[in-house]
């Protein structure tokens, strides 16, 4: 559980205690046979943090780690399985009805791909209208209009593009679209699912700087989902590391990246290739692959490849925890944060010979 | 759209097609102006054979001319042909979307409804239904249009299952959007394509249908169709052969334009199943 | 560019378009560079840049609207841009094979992922049994990491890195003298990515094969390549060992690509976004492509199509045969600290 540091009117959403399991559909023959699933695939396994206002938390990891998920439980999409989520002190999830939609205004959600984020049937004002359509925001056509064009343009993007189709607008273009149409119902919190993923590079600074300006101009708070370590740390206050459903490490961005406490993120780091010829990488090894999120391993789950793991490790899973006696908000779920390692295993040098 | 056009008219089939259906348009808007006499009046001119002067298809028994019947039976042949598919592609549409987006219960229970609307074999239910409550076109097209909509409830489904999964479905959901909504503005929009281009398919097997109970004796005598003019043909075969040739060839000609304009359709919207293997 | 008489591989002023009913698309338009046994070369650029059609055009692996209409590709001393079907063949996965990108799709679902790889070897060599043949694929699985017991599973039992694992084994099947490697690591996780880079640079110290390798990540060519090609609206715009062109790029688009890139080193700074799109390869503008997006574009630039290269001088010992060129009018002449990429239009 995260130590309470922060004052809780500074805190936007709290996570407490999240699970998000999936059950797994066994075979017609267990299924004849009477033989009950019990399996389920541990997507998010008992996730706590908090986002402040006006920050953006990354949240990176890869395929499996289950930051996708916890986007989807955060913008609503889906329900946690156990735990809580609170909005500002409000557990959405609690609400119904008109008090629930409501909420949708609070929180918005970014996709990845800039291809299939946009209805292509629709002109890309009208897309950005609907949710002032649907909230019944604005009196009069003109005025909803109005509004979506400021959101376009607080996206940067031209007046004029209103009345084109999607297919017209190049990816960036389209994913600039679709922050306008996040934005258009003013939310105070945006999910972004890997917003730049699937864009190309030299465009990808250009979505980037509109997400930060809307964080510095207008205090908007995000969760920035990212497998992409480069973009999470050019983007994100505070990171969040994930693997196989948990988080592994959170701190502040400098905090991670430089000063990594867990046995994956610094794993993580080290695989990072960088923009430097003969730079000298050098990578920790890992065994293995990644392992299905479904028959979890006794105690820590990154134990069988953690390459400083101890008899310790194997038996009970380590919380999220601030390294003994600090108080920076530098979270670690390890039994040994920051362990030597370059005595222990083999550390190959990355560089080209 | 232009996209779609463009892949349409790449095929010639295709394009031949919906001349052809274009053409038998026409003429039935233009019924009255193209016929040269009243298709239901009688004459004494009987069995005139066909390349006679005023007789271009020749006459029936009881002397009507069979080029005036012909163009006016395509009247008949669309009104069939447009409704039944009508009713099937709308009936379709919401019994398909419905279990699609809504899945779980809904989707098992609705699911079972089709499948077993599925095993009913149409034309027998239709000899029965117009055996017990006669005859009239009306019925016949309504009965045709609400026995074939489950293969259109089908394709709409899985079109649903697929869209729902689509970020711009999920982002008008993450804004508020109503189901009704998001299926009405966002699925059904992009999911009706390979429904209209059944449609169009059963257009054609809707007349044949009618055709068929027609030729059996079941289809409405005030009407002048294609398939009453080849079951009344039938016995005078020997005498005026003309009189089932050209109706028969009439229904040919059109129940092919549709089922190449449908096939069209569909390659229209799916273009790699025009590409040949190994491209 | 060099004169490089003994390189595996010498392409010079090649051209390949594809004919579309609206006009040719010049997809590649006009490029050369070399590559010698044991080296690797990266093609570096964003979508639509024409990397990917420059690396099949070697192969000769064109669609049917696809022709090279100048230029040669000379391979191994030969010629092959012209070669006919059949000659093609005998070259292709003997002497040159290509991963494709999504290659861990290209792997049929139904069959077993050995079987696949002993089809292949079986059917480029008529000479060997199904028992040697099992025997190499068996080889092959432990050189590229993957166990030799994992062939008689299926590609649904692979995860991601295995099944490219597996890709580079079947491109090394008859053990070819290049190998061309179209974006093998995107969609996989980073650790594994990491693991597929060492992989394949140990793969060709060992066998000495040249390697070509397609990418949009900067940071996977910079560690893996030794010579870089930036490729912009179908051209190559900068040539050179990589080193020295990431020590000193010229080119204003190579420029804004290397500052565009966020780094998990060195200081935090502003991105630079490239305003406006690339360029209409049907009808692409008079003067040098990249002008309408070029901060320090000058007149010539808009008006003179072909951009001369440039050398520009080393600030270390130059590497042997291998210059650092940069086709630009105004090449060698700023310091990449004088492009300034701020303003401009919406990207």
């Amino acid at each position: 559980m995260t130590t309470g540091q922060t004052p809780a009117d500074d805190t936007l959403i709290r996570v407490e205690g999240l699970k998000k399991h999936y059950p797994i559909r066994e075979s017609i023959s267990k299924v004849l046979l009477g033989r009950e699933s019990r399996r389920v695939v541990h997507a998010v396994d008992d996730v706590s943090f908090h986002i402040r206002r006006g920050e953006i938390l990354g949240l990176a990891g890869e395929s499996g780690s289950g930051k996708t998920t916890i986007g989807m439980v955060l913008a609503m999409m889906e329900r946690p399985t156990v735990g809580k989520v609170l909005f500002d002190g409000v557990d959405p999830f609690s609400l119904k009805g008109a008090e629930r939609k409501a909420y949708r205004r609070k929180a918005q959600i970014i996709f990845q791909d800039p291809y299939q984020t946009l209805n292509p049937r629709l002109h890309v004002g009208d897309t950005v209208m609907e949710p002032l359509e649907i909230h019944h925001i604005g009196s009069s056509g003109r005025e909803r209009r109005e509004r979506a064009i400021q959101a376009l343009l607080t996206a940067g993007l031209p007046e004029n593009l209103a009345g084109r189709y999607p297919h017209e607008l190049s990816g960036g273009q389209r994913q600039r679209v679709a922050i306008a149409r996040a934005m258009v119902l003013e939310p105070s919190f945006i999910v972004a699912d890997e917003p730049v993923s699937m864009l190309d590079v030299s465009v990808r600074s250009g979505v980037m700087s509109v997400m930060l300006r809307l964080k510095r101009q207008m205090g908007v708070t995000f969760l920035f989902i990212s497998h992409d370590l480069g973009v999470t740390r050019y983007m994100s206050d505070r990171i969040a590391i994930m693997y196989l459903g948990r988080v592994m490490e959170l701190g502040t961005r400098d905090q991670v990246i430089s000063d990594p406490h867990h046995p994956y993120t610094r794993v993580l780091l080290s695989a990072v290739p960088v923009p430097e010829p003969g730079a000298g990488r050098k990578r920790i090894r890992v065994a293995g692959e990644i392992p299905n999120a479904v028959d979890l391993p006794p105690g820590c789950r990154f134990g069988p490849r953690c390459p400083v793991a101890h008899d310790a490790c194997r038996e009970t899973e380590p919380a999220l925890a601030p390294l003994q006696g600090t108080s920076d908000g530098h979270l670690v779920a390890c039994h040994f944060p920051k362990e030597a390692m370059s005595h222990e295993i083999g550390i190959r040098d990355a560089a080209r010979a | 759209m232009r996209q779609l056009w463009r892949n349409f008219t790449r095929q010639k089939l295709a394009v031949a097609g919906i001349i052809l259906l274009g053409a038998c348009v026409a003429m039935a808007v233009a019924a009255p102006l193209l016929a040269t006499h009243d298709p239901k009046a009688f004459s004494i001119d009987r069995y005139v054979p066909p390349g006679s002067p005023g007789h271009p298809l020749g006459t029936d028994n009881f002397g009507r001319d069979l080029l005036s019947r012909i163009i006016y039976g395509a009247r008949v042949a669309f009104l069939v042909g447009v409704l039944s598919a009508g009713i099937s592609a709308v009936l379709g549409i919401v019994i398909g979307a419905i279990p699609g987006y809504f899945g779980g219960v809904v989707d098992e229970v609705i699911s079972r409804f089709v499948d077993i609307f599925l095993m009913i074999p149409v034309f027998f239910l239709l000899i029965l239904a117009t055996s017990i409550f006669g005859s009239n076109i009306y019925f016949v097209m309504f009965a045709i249009g609400i026995t074939t909509w489950p293969a259109n409830a089908r394709i709409m489904r899985s079109q649903v299952l697929t869209l729902k999964t689509r970020p711009y479905v999920k982002a008008s959901i993450a804004a508020g959007a109503s189901a009704t909504r998001v299926l009405v503005r966002h699925i059904i929009p992009n999911g009706v394509y390979p429904v209209i281009a059944n449609t169009a398919l059963q257009m054609g097997s809707a007349i044949l249908t009618e055709a068929g109970l027609s030729f059996l004796g079941l289809g409405d005598p005030n009407v002048v169709s294609w398939g009453q003019m080849i079951q009344a043909g039938q016995r005078y075969m020997n005498v005026a052969w003309w009189m089932v040739l050209f109706p028969g060839l009439a229904l040919l000609l059109l129940v092919a334009a549709f089922n190449l304009t449908g096939d069209g359709l569909n390659y229209a919207f799916n273009p790699r199943l025009q590409r040949r293997a190994g491209a | 560019m060099n004169a490089t008489s003994g390189a595996l591989l010498d392409v010079s002023h090649l051209k390949m378009h594809f004919q579309l009913p609206s006009g040719w698309v010049r997809a590649v338009d006009d490029i050369s560079f070399s590559l010698g046994r044991g080296e690797t070369i990266g093609l570096v650029g964003e979508s639509g840049c024409g990397k990917t059609s420059a690396a099949l055009s070697v192969m000769n692996l064109l669609p049917d609207n696809g022709h090279i209409r100048d230029g040669q590709v000379v391979f191994d001393g030969q010629d092959i841009s012209h070669f006919t079907d059949e000659q093609m063949r005998r070259i292709r996965w003997r002497r040159i094979a290509i991963i494709f990108q999504g290659a861990m799709n290209a792997l049929n679902p139904v069959y077993r992922v050995g079987d696949q790889l002993m089809d292949a070897l079986m059917l480029h060599d008529r000479a060997i049994t199904r028992k040697q043949a099992r025997q190499r694929v068996a080889d092959l699985f432990s050189q590229v990491g993957i166990e030799p017991s994992r062939m008689d599973h299926y590609p649904h039992e692979y995860s991601g890195g295995m099944k490219q694992r597996a890709m580079i084994a079947m491109a090394l099947l008859c053990n070819p003298d290049l190998i061309i490697c179209d974006e093998p690591t995107t969609a996989l996780d980073v650790v594994i990515q990491d693991q597929i880079i060492e992989k394949l640079k140990e793969l060709q110290k060992e066998h000495q094969q040249g390697m070509i390798i397609i990418s949009h990540d900067i940071s996977v060519i910079a560690e893996t390549c030794d010579k870089i090609a930036v490729m912009y609206g179908g051209k190559i715009i900068e040539y050179g060992r990589t080193a020295d062109v990431f020590q000193r790029p010229s080119h204003p688009y190579t420029v804004g690509l290397l500052r565009s890139f966020p780094s998990i080193r060195g200081e935090i700074r502003a991105l630079v976004t490239i305003p406006g799109d690339p360029p209409d390869l049907i009808t692409p503008p008079p003067g040098c492509r990249f002008a309408d997006r070029c901060p320090v574009a000058l007149d010539v630039c808009r008006q003179n199509a072909e951009p001369p290269a440039r050398e520009i001088p080393y600030d270390q010992t130059p590497s042997a045969n291998v210059a650092h060129l940069c086709f630009c009018h105004r090449g060698g002449e700023l310091e990449p600290d004088q492009i300034d990429f701020q303003g401009g239009r919406w990207a």
